[in-house]
């Protein structure tokens, strides 16, 4: 079990670093997406500045709170769109029939698939959730634990989007949900959770876990530290991961080949 | 013109397939009105300013907001933007260029089938949300309809010419996509997040006069408070402003073309 997670954790890097050093071929390309993105994030500071201009807190969360949920919501998108960015092609891949390539593949097909791309700009919005901690003066724990729970809020990201989008195996135009229930992950975690009533809170703590996003990183792992809801957001990543992994594997049973000859290099 | 319309027409026919599409995404939209109007209840209502911040009421604010983003949903400066990337930066506009249109109005064309198409749902949702959430607009009449829908047209007319006007900037550069990051920044954040009344006194000239106000402060306004002097206003700036940007992007399309290295084959 142990080694099988050793390999896995091997073959994300590799894909990592490979996909990196395709994209390093156009440096000016590379250098201008991780600028703009960063540039991009820092609109939003303005924002809340404007908004805590008029309002002294909103539910207890003041400026630096509210920052800290958008550098963990940036951090997150970004680890996943950086190490699982081919999560976004599903899709196309389901639809055009172009799975074949991946299943003949030793490894898991779902890694594969994921892994098999990387969004560049997504490294803009890992460093952005270093400098949102430098503008709030975080102390210098805060840095250590930024990648932990930016890669798990990244998890809980990419699993639920591939859970949906898993539906295409099943429906035509199942990404459409899938958009939309990443749309509600997206936006919904990056505003203080005082904001939502409690049965759109129970949704954000199961069916969209929005709050296992950017709620409970932010409360347990940064303002108030609770080894046990640390523990309890782990498990829970892993139950959406498992999760992911089954409904994966349970619509590659429908899928239909394409027939197409492909090859990866 | 008549090529446009024909142009227009056939993709409006295509966009009519993605019916399931269309319908799952305006649940993104409903989700992001829910949230604004969370947010700025709590604002309102605790105590950041009493009823009236800046001019507005809590009523006007959301509407506000809903017009927002009912444009920001019809029109994805992404896809638009990409839509020339992708002609450009794989050589297909090599094809284009004998066809007896102007490339560019070909894709403003092809691009506004699109918005029109998202519009059919998306004003729908957002009148249903703000009735629901808020109840009906007060003082508002029957005779502000047309007007409005003029306006969001327009609105979404600019938005796209001036999205292709960035994508025409593959033809000089590799990635035109960040630029469409910081445009879609600029005009959420000093049109969408916030009515021009809520900048400081010195900047709102700045804002009053910009492109921004054309594709989105303006039109928002008009459904918070119509009048029919703000409607002119808005009216004369939106199409002064397509004016400028289809010229610059005509002329911008004219130089790049030179650009253009057609290899055969």
């Amino acid at each position: 079990m142990l080694m099988a997670v050793k390999n896995n954790l091997k073959l994300i890097f590799s894909y990592f670093i490979l996909n990196i050093k395709k994209e390093w071929k156009y440096k000016a390309s590379f250098f201008m997406q991780l600028i703009m993105m960063i540039v991009n994030d820092l609109f939003f500071i303005i924002q809340w500045v404007i908004i805590f201009n008029l309002v002294d807190n909103i539910g207890g969360y003041g400026f630096n709170e509210t920052m800290l949920l958008w550098g963990i919501a940036a951090g997150g998108y970004g680890w996943c769109h950086a190490l699982f960015g081919g999560a976004w092609n599903i899709k196309d891949i389901v639809y055009d029939g172009k799975l074949d390539v991946y299943l003949t593949q030793p490894k898991s097909v779902l890694l594969n698939v994921c892994c098999s791309s990387t969004e560049i700009a997504a490294l803009g919005d890992i460093a952005y959730s270093f400098i949102v901690l430098a503008i709030i003066g975080a102390p210098w724990w805060w840095y250590l634990i930024m990648p932990f729970a930016g890669i798990l809020a990244g998890l809980v990201y990419v699993s639920v989007y591939v859970v949906f989008t898993s539906l295409c195996f099943y429906i035509k135009r199942g990404d459409a949900i899938a958009k939309s229930v990443e749309g509600t992950l997206n936006k919904s975690g990056n505003y203080p959770p005082a904001i939502y009533n409690n049965v759109v809170k129970a949704i954000f703590y199961t069916v969209i876990p929005v709050a296992f996003y950017t709620f409970v990183p932010a409360q347990f792992m940064f303002l108030t530290f609770n080894i046990w809801a640390v523990l309890g957001a782990v498990g829970f990543t892993a139950l959406w991961v498992i999760l992911a992994f089954a409904m994966f594997k349970m619509g590659l049973k429908k899928y239909n080949s394409g027939n197409l000859m492909g090859g990866r290099l | 013109m008549n090529k446009y319309l024909s142009i227009y027409a056939t993709s409006f026919k295509q966009e009519s397939k993605t019916l399931g599409n269309s319908i799952t995404s305006v649940i993104s939209f409903a989700v992001i009105i829910y949230i604004f109007k969370q947010l700025w209840g709590y604002i309102y209502g605790g105590g950041g300013g009493g009823t009236l911040i800046n001019g507005y009421t809590l009523d006007m604010m959301i509407w506000y907001m809903i017009m927002a983003e009912v444009l920001m949903y019809a029109l994805n400066g992404r896809t638009v933007t990409r839509a020339f990337a992708a002609d450009i930066k794989s050589g297909k506009i090599a094809y284009q260029l004998n066809k007896p249109y102007n490339y560019y109005s070909y894709q403003i064309a092809n691009q506004s089938a699109g918005f029109i198409w998202k519009l059919c749902f998306l004003v729908p949702t957002g009148i249903a949300m703000g009735l629901l959430l808020l109840g009906p607009i007060e003082n508002f009449s029957a005779l502000y309809i047309l007007p409005l829908l003029t306006s969001l047209i327009l609105a979404c007319l600019l938005l796209c010419i001036v999205y292709g006007t960035v994508g025409l900037l593959c033809f000089w550069i590799e990635e035109a996509t960040p630029f469409t990051w910081i445009v879609q920044k600029f005009v959420m954040l000093f049109g969408l997040f916030f009515p021009p009344e809520f900048f400081p006194t010195w900047l709102q000239p700045f804002i009053n006069y910009s492109p921004i106000y054309a594709m989105m402060s303006g039109p928002c306004k008009l459904l918070a408070s119509f009048s029919w002097d703000l409607f002119y206003t808005v009216t004369i700036s939106q199409v002064a402003y397509i004016a400028l940007f289809m010229v610059i992007g005509l002329l911008m399309y004219k130089f790049g073309t030179r650009k253009v290295n057609v290899n055969g084959g």
